[in-house]
């Protein structure tokens, strides 16, 4: 992310000196030029009659006014709207479905990851060039999630096969302990692995003191048996572990054969690396989460208000990396006076959730309230209180990749900022699922995923024309369709 | 919750307009600072008391700043120590921190105005289902669920779950659980059922007698073989011990007899659940020592016919057991909260419930304290809940009317010193009764010094009710205010 | 309670294809439409018609002691609301023979005089909707969807264990109706709860005709819907009003002499307005469908009982035609439209009925007989006016099924039915301790045990 906002004002004073340098473009180089309408690059901005150049699949330029390399694949959407293609946080496409309970953050969706050709192609035809494929199953914590393109622009499809771990926080008498449960167990094992160094280290420290007396002690003998007499009695007293004195470190073990002493310098070597003592699958990425390790978070998926209260309590035990994906009941259902419709309570917890910065993934729906037909709309209360969310499309059915925009568009109609939503499909989106580095805006330095839209996202006439993957075609909605 | 952070804000005006110096009759914990400001302190003045929370709490540094709630100027029955009519009572974290006529509280209060109100404690359910989860309560509540707020909205502040007491804290999973393990529940009906206990009571009080004795040769330090509690119920050794109320449910005067009997020989400490025929054999609960969980209402309904002694169900059973002595606590025949327009006697209704125990010569206080103290002694936890006494659990209600007046309604619900439920900021009962006259909406602005003292002046003949007739008065008589309405609402 | 929202329903009888009786030889209807109505069918619809005198009580009048009750309060529940403070009530003859302040009325000698100088004097309550009434036997004969002709007259126990108790609640008169398993389940009886035999508690039959609009007995048969049952209704109904034009022709020399027909012969006082129609109906569109029909279109005087759910929004239909609604079991209404919960009575006030033609009732067993007192506790509780509470329980019912020329108040010249106190019946906290029935004191906690 560093890299690519110190290259972005440098990319818009290139593009702002009109005629930026001309480029001949080498061999090997893939320029492609879209000529947009309007240019929403997901980071705020909102261009009209901008370029975006293009090279080997990701965004090199924009501006507007470039002279374009030679030779460059030009694509004129003059009159559409260009912005970041869709992400679905929340996406089993291409797999099968599977119940898988308990605690197996040791399965990786990426091992079941063979999706036939053409698997996604629904989701390339509704605008998402990128999904996270999350472990399966509606409870416990069923494994690690992957992120991958819908295409292959070149790249290949898998962006990340070792994604977050999603867990459940849904019925907190079974899942609460689970996840506190895998939590406190990584801790566990990141102290045994820190007990263990110690002592490895400790150890260490102790045999080289044995062997420098030792040393100094066969010095002596050689330089003469009346110096060294009196350093013999309290060998290996310091330095050593209450247990008595240690057996050299990789030294002879029983049952083994004692090590000959000439190679000695061999087995030194030996001796230097720390062996870890190993740490059970299942827990090995919450260990990691827990050091936060770069790219391990957890992907939370929520009930209602109260698994948000029940995360926070986890959450100030164990502070680790996390997403949050609350379910929101949508608002639908025939409402009579004597028979009640479900309703969501998440709004209640809106003033939290900001307050705490919340990375929040939601699906695009109004909902009721509790016990009552009053809409709330909960992303944007979310949003307005200050938390980073993202929309995502309820489930892989084609109505709701299709109808994702459309909603997000109700969204906005009901209160949500419009800045909020374009962030939410865009930025945060892409934040989400732990790819914000290089996809989710279109900046210099980032894959070109675009998708070209014939008006505004949230304009409900707005149709899709094409969808780029890594600076290439995927998906165009047929010659006959655009002329 | 949500009109918590509103009254936060109003706080500090409402305080100083609520402030009185010179607090007469105020009363304090013993261990905790003086919380009361007098009228004219600046929030300057107070900074010495909070250097000292803080330099006693240096390890806490990332704990809030100490929460304040006060309620003021309402009629507040303790359930303890009588009515103190326009009094306050200051919360601080979660504790009742201070009760008392003229009080004023901390700038940093939420306040609510209880003014021509009348202050309970929170009213405690012995069983309920679907109000907080199933055991264990902390992991299984929902905390934003409509029944948490109806619950509130009828008054309870705590009700039991299974085994477990659970409170109704809206919004927050801070201090939902109370107490696991209330009760050790016993089963003494049959033959072999009793044969069992009695045994193991006998093994039980036989060890503790064996230890005893030890103890006392030890002490002596004479030579003594210690007993070992082998093949002795752990169970029933607490229960004689007192670490442990057992729960029974009976309702036949032979099965309660029985259990009199065996509670007065191995003297520990016994609630009864159902206790229909209670009345017949009252005096042997009462001198066992029994508390009793009852429905008031039912028709005289004879069990059976044939039985050449009273039997069956009556409405004074209430009136009878307390007339022997024993602890009565009352819940609705239905511990659920209906959402059918049938008041079946289910958890809406307590008040009524407890009315109909009134209607069956019951003191009023008594149905009160059966709601609220004595409901808490049969769940074990009158240590915490169930009267307003400094140092407890800052659950309250505050009712536009007296707690058994069948037209009270519940306007502020609170829940460990914060605000759980506000009657006007809730759709469920808002169109039905609005805030009384005398309640004034806590004001942003502070008005001018001189017009407080009016306000105040005002207020007094206001509170200059006739009090409640005593506790010992005949049941039967309603207060004579209730009859005057009567006559004007003609 | 786990009965059901009204009472028992029948599906034994799985020959249910016929839904009315057997071919009942009914006059052609040409001839009825010549014979004419009885009534013209512009006259105005007043609601209730002009009461007319009930019959008296069966109970021998010389047997009837004297009292004259000495007591704190007396709730007359007469028209004018009266309340009459430091009274005296004089009973002669199972009659009230007069009311007044004890310093206006002397007691007479040879009166025993009943000392309840701090109790209430209520008028016996009134119960609309009863089952019980029979001892909850023969309660609902569903043998067919409609069964006109039936009367629960032949089902009445009059000391029986269900109503026992109704006396220790200060309940007097009872109107019981037979089930709602099916839209027409028979004429009521209405009854006094004291007395040894059927003569003696008698008040009236016919009480009413009860008729089931929905809510139960669509659960009689698969495929029974609302259309249906109400086309049901409408033509039993059409085909006892052509009997009874038939008849009436006939009697007045103007037609033929139809064939007698023993399932319509009770509903020609019903089609002269001489007892109500209580109607087991809720749910906005059911109580809409009983106005236009039974009210507008039948001409029937019709009372609402259930009257719950959402159908208290309907309250403007009610006070423009002046029909009696009276509510119950159900007392409060959860709207989740608005998240909110209603009390009924008060709704139907609000939304335009007349405030003093609301009622309360209990349908028993579903809220115990002697429990109908806390109907009108909801009631008060969930928004009726707290003065509106006695009515409730008692004049409004008696006016409603035209009896309030015997019972209903405490006025001279009615019947001696009324509870003694210990404050305002509406508040559970008041107990009734002693019941006068038709001049004798049917209960007296004192002597005979408190019973509720």
């Amino acid at each position: 992310m560093g890299i690519v906002s110190s290259r972005l004002p440098l990319a818009l004073l290139l593009a702002a000196a009109a005629g930026a340098t001309a480029r001949a473009a080498d061999g090997d180089d893939r320029y492609v030029a879209i000529r947009c309408g309007k240019l929403i690059t997901g980071t705020g901005d909102e261009k009209s009659g901008v370029t975006l150049l293009v090279k080997n699949g990701k965004v090199e330029l924009i501006g507007e006014k470039i002279e374009l390399p030679h030779p460059c694949e030009v694509i004129d959407a003059g009159g559409m709207v260009v912005m970041p293609g869709h992400i679905h946080a929340h996406s089993r496409l291409s797999l099968v479905d599977f119940q898988r309970p308990g605690m197996r953050a040791d399965l990786k969706v990426a091992d079941e990851f063979l999706p036939a050709p053409g698997a996604f192609t629904p989701a390339l035809a509704a605008g998402f060039t990128t999904l996270q494929l999350v472990a399966p199953g509606s409870s416990g914590i069923p494994g690690r999630c992957m992120v991958v393109r819908t295409a292959d622009g070149g790249d290949g499809l898998v962006i990340d096969d070792d994604g977050a771990i999603k867990a459940h926080l849904i019925a907190a008498a079974q899942d609460r302990r689970m996840l506190a449960e895998a939590l406190t167990g990584a801790k566990r094992e990141i102290e045994k692995r820190d007990k263990a160094k110690a002592e490895f280290e400790a150890k260490k420290k102790a045999a080289e003191e044995q062997k420098k007396k030792e040393e100094e002690a066969k010095k002596a003998q050689q330089q003469g048996a009346p110096q060294g007499q009196p350093q013999g009695q309290p060998q290996g007293q310091p330095g050593t572990p209450p247990g008595g004195p240690a057996p050299a470190p990789g030294g002879p073990k029983a049952g083994e054969p004692p090590a000959p002493p000439a190679g000695a310098k061999p087995e030194e070597k030996k001796e230097e690396a720390f062996q870890p003592p190993p740490i059970p699958p299942q827990l090995q990425p919450f260990v990691d989460l827990v050091e936060k390790k770069p790219g391990t978070s957890l992907f939370v998926k929520l009930g209602g208000a109260t698994s948000y209260l029940h995360w926070l309590e986890l959450h100030k035990e164990h502070e680790v990396a996390h997403v949050l994906y609350p379910e929101v009941i949508r608002a639908q259902g025939y409402p009579q006076a004597f028979s009640g419709v479900s309703g969501t309570d998440l709004h209640w917890i809106a003033d939290k959730v900001g307050e705490n910065k919340e990375l929040v993934v939601l699906a695009p729906w109004t909902s009721y309230t509790q016990g009552s037909i009053d809409l709330v709309n909960v992303p944007a209360k979310f949003a307005a209180a200050g938390a980073r969310v993202a929309l995502t499309p309820f489930s892989d059915s084609t109505d709701a990749l299709q109808s994702f925009r459309f909603q997000v568009a109700e969204l906005v109609k009901a209160g949500m900022k419009r800045g909020d939503a374009i962030a939410a499909l865009t930025k945060h989106a892409a934040e989400a699922i732990g790819v914000d580095a290089q996809l989710g805006t279109l900046e210099p330095g980032k894959e070109a995923n675009l998708i070209v839209l014939t008006a505004d996202p949230l304009d409900a006439q707005a149709t899709l024309d094409q969808v780029l993957v890594g600076g290439r075609v995927a998906w165009t909605r047929g010659p006959k369709a655009r002329s | 919750m949500r009109s918590m952070t509103r009254s936060l804000l109003l706080a500090l005006a409402v305080a100083v307009t609520a402030a009185v110096p010179a607090p007469a009759q105020a009363t304090f914990a013993e261990d905790a600072p003086k919380p009361a400001v007098p009228s004219g302190a600046k929030p300057d003045e107070k900074k010495p008391d909070e250097k000292k929370d803080e330099k006693k709490d240096e390890k806490k540094k990332d704990e809030k700043k100490d929460r304040w709630l006060a309620i003021l100027n309402g009629d507040v029955h303790t359930l303890a120590d009588g009515v103190l009519r326009g009094a306050t009572v200051v919360c601080k974290n979660g504790k009742i921190h201070a009760i008392g006529q003229g009080l004023a509280a901390p700038a940093e209060a939420a306040t609510i105005d209880a003014t021509g109100m009348h202050v309970y404690p929170g009213l405690i359910a012995v069983n309920s289902g679907g109000v907080v989860g199933p055991e264990p309560v902390e992991l299984t509540t929902d905390v934003f669920a409509y029944n948490m707020t109806f619950g509130l909205a009828c008054g309870w502040t705590t009700v039991a779950s299974g085994n477990s007491a659970g409170k109704l804290t809206y919004g927050t999973l801070d201090g939902l659980l109370l107490r696991n393990n209330l009760w050790l529940r016993m089963s003494y009906q049959s033959g072999d059922e009793r044969r069992r206990v009695r045994d193991e009571l006998e093994a039980a009080r036989e060890f503790l007698r064996k230890k005893r004795l030890f103890d006392q040769l030890k002490a002596q330090q004479l030579p003594a073989e210690e007993p070992k509690p082998e093949g002795v119920n752990g169970e029933m050794l607490r229960l004689l011990s007192g670490g442990a109320l057992a729960r029974f449910d009976a309702f036949t005067a032979e099965d309660l007899g029985s259990i009199a009997k065996l509670v007065t020989e191995y003297g520990f400490k016994a609630v009864v659940f159902g206790a229909n025929e209670g009345w017949v054999v009252a005096d042997q609960l009462g001198r066992a020592g029994i508390s009793c969980v009852i429905t008031p209402m039912t028709a005289r309904v004879e069990r059976d016919a044939r039985l050449n002694r009273p039997n069956g169900s009556t409405i004074e059973n209430a009136a009878l057991l307390w007339q022997h002595g024993v602890k009565v606590a009352v819940i609705p025949e239905t511990p659920r909260l209906g959402s059918d327009g049938m008041i079946d006697r289910d958890l809406r209704t307590p008040t009524l419930e407890a009315a109909l125990a009134v209607r069956g010569g019951l003191p009023r206080e008594a149905a009160e304290a059966a709601l609220t103290i004595n409901a808490a002694r049969v769940l074990g936890i009158d240590d915490r809940v169930g009267s307003i006494e400094l140092g407890k659990d800052a659950d309250l209600i505050v009712l536009d009317r007296e707690l058994l007046d069948y037209e009270s309604f519940v306007h502020y619900a609170v829940v460990n010193g914060r605000l759980a439920y506000d009657k006007d900021k809730e759709p469920l009962f808002r169109a039905l009764r609005p805030r009384p006259s005398t309640y004034q909406e806590p004001k942003p602005v502070e008005p001018p010094k001189e017009e407080k003292k009016d306000e105040k002046k005002e207020e007094k003949p206001a509170e200059e009710k006739p009090a409640d007739p005593p506790a010992d008065a005949k049941p039967a008589e309603p207060p004579p205010e209730k009859k005057d309405e009567k006559k004007d609402g003609k | 309670m786990t009965l059901a929202s009204c009472a028992l329903w029948s599906l034994c009888t799985l020959a249910a294809a016929e839904t009315t009786p057997p071919a009942t030889p009914v006059a052609p209807a040409a001839v009825a439409v010549a014979a004419g109505p009885a009534r013209s069918e512009g006259e105005p619809v007043v609601n209730p018609p002009a009461p007319k005198p009930t019959r008296p009580s069966g109970l021998p009048v010389a047997e009837a002691p004297r009292y004259a009750i000495v007591c704190q309060k007396v709730f007359t529940a007469s028209m004018t609301d009266e309340v009459v403070h430091n009274a005296v009530i004089l009973v002669k003859d199972g009659r009230i023979e007069k009311v007044g302040r004890q310093s206006e009325v002397a007691i007479p000698a040879g009166y025993q005089v009943i000392d309840a100088k701090s109790l209430w004097a209520v008028p016996g309550l009134v119960d609309c909707h009863d089952h019980v009434g029979g001892g909850l036997q023969d309660l609902n004969d569903g043998v067919y969807l409609s069964n006109p002709g039936l009367d629960s007259l032949n089902t009445i126990d009059p000391e029986n264990a269900n109503v026992r108790n109704a006396l220790a609640g200060g309940v007097t008169t009872v109107l019981v109706i037979p089930g709602s398993g099916n839209n027409m389940s028979g004429f009521g009886t209405i009854i006094k709860t004291w007395g040894r035999t059927l003569d003696e508690v008698l008040v009236r039959s016919p009480g009413s005709l009860k008729i089931a609009q929905s809510g139960n007995p669509e659960r009689y048969w698969y495929g029974i819907g609302r259309s249906f049952m109400n086309w049901n209704t409408r033509d039993t109904l059409q085909r006892a009003r052509d009997y009874h034009h038939a008849m009436t022709a006939f009697e007045q020399g103007r037609g033929p002499k139809p064939d007698f027909n023993p399932y319509f012969e009770k509903f020609r006082g019903l089609l002269d307005r001489e007892f109500p129609v209580t109607v087991h109906t809720q749910i906005y569109q059911v109580v809409a469908e009983t106005i236009q029909m039974l009210n507008d279109e039948m001409k029937l005087w019709t009372v609402l009982d259930h009257s719950e759910f959402d159908a208290c929004e309907l309250g403007a239909e009610t006070g423009k035609r002046d029909m009696y609604v009276i509510v119950g079991p159900r007392s409060i209404h959860y709207d989740r439209r608005d998240r909110e919960i209603v009390g009924l009575c008060a709704e139907w006030l609000r939304t335009g009925s007349d405030i003093d033609k609301i009622g309360v009732n209990t349908d028993a067993p579903v809220q115990p007989q002697e429990a109908l007192s806390m109907q009108a506790t909801y009631a008060v509780r969930f928004g009726l006016p707290r003065d509106r509470g006695i009515p409730a329980l008692t004049r409004v019912p008696a006016l409603a099924l035209g009896i309030y020329d015997r019972v209903g108040s405490i006025e001279a010249g009615k019947d001696a039915d009324l509870g003694l106190w210990t404050g305002d019946p509406v508040d559970p906290a008041s107990a009734c301790l002693v019941t006068l029935v038709n001049g004798r004191v049917a209960y007296d906690a004192k002597t005979m045990g408190r019973r509720f």
